[in-house]
């Protein structure tokens, strides 16, 4: 029986160009967000860099029932080692990469 | 129901539209934000809340802005008689050492405000770009400070409009005037 994951896939958009795909960058997010949501929520959130979208954007993915959570502590994250002060603004939530990109192509060109 | 925000920089429609706002409203070209107590009141002033006793009545103020200070009950009591709104400004939150004392007088201050029906929102009040919120994580914040529902949240981030829509039509119109005459 295959089970299949439930996940939502959050848009990021950064006020300064940032590299997601490099694993400081990447790691330095969990930690922020783990120091943000505490150990209980971020272990039901499950958050997983997917994909970079352009310089500023990038599609983070978690568990379902977490966006909340998600979205809140991505607004209290504002500041990058090297890049300094930096702002992430959650844009659009959706179930999938397929809906996400399409949303993002037509309605998010910033 | 369209979503708007205040801040202390212009900020681009486009952006503005890509945060999920209809407008961010912009000190000095959409309204003026006085954080101390000005010698004369411009129209279209949003007051510091420890002025509210003395401005309460001035046409001029259209709304008053929560620190991170506790509110008493009188001044709350007070907007809702003169109908002037209460705006929590959200970037103070992302003061590590001001964030913890100013949910908790934010939290006691909006159940007051909604228990005896004062109008209460929230702005970012962003003084760059990094300190800005979008429409979703605004909604989410009202959501902490105790609006119960999406609807309810919402519609905080929907006073600002109901209140400077009017001059948002009056500037489109004008600048519509000015290149229709060029």
């Amino acid at each position: 029986m295959i089970i299949k994951k439930k996940v939502r896939y959050v848009l990021v958009y950064a006020s300064k160009p940032v590299n997601m795909e490099q694993s400081n960058a990447k790691n330095f997010l969990y930690q922020k967000l783990l120091a943000v949501c505490g150990i209980k929520c971020y272990s039901a959130m499950r958050p997983k860099v997917v994909e970079q979208l352009g310089e500023n954007k990038f599609i983070l993915r978690i568990s379902r029932g977490s966006e909340r959570d998600a979205v809140l502590a991505l607004a209290f994250i504002r500041s990058m080692p090297v890049l300094g002060s930096i702002g992430f603004y959650s844009l659009k939530t959706s179930g999938t990469l397929k809906a996400l990109k399409k949303k993002e192509l037509y309605k998010y060109n910033v | 129901m369209k979503l708007f925000d205040i801040a202390f920089i212009e900020i681009e429609d486009q952006l503005a539209n890509a945060l999920g706002f209809a407008r961010i409203y912009a000190d000095r070209t959409d309204l003026n934000i006085a954080t101390t107590k000005p010698a004369s009141l411009q129209p279209n002033t949003l007051m510091d809340v420890s002025f509210a006793q003395h401005t309460v009545k001035n046409k001029n103020v259209i709304g008053f802005v929560a620190g991170s200070e506790a509110i008493d009950r009188k001044t709350i009591s007070m907007l809702k008689e003169n109908d002037k709104p209460l705006f929590f400004n959200v970037s103070i939150l992302l003061d590590e050492t001001r964030a913890i004392p100013a949910i908790y007088s934010f939290k006691q201050s909006y159940a007051y405000a909604s228990k005896i029906g004062a109008k209460c929102s929230v702005a970012s009040f962003a003084r760059d770009m990094d300190t800005l919120f979008s429409a979703a994580q605004l909604i989410e914040i009202a959501k902490l400070i105790g609006a119960k529902e999406d609807t309810e949240a919402k519609s905080m981030l929907g006073l600002a409009g109901k209140m400077l829509g009017s001059r948002r039509i009056k500037r489109e119109g004008k600048e519509a005037s000015e290149s229709h005459d060029n």
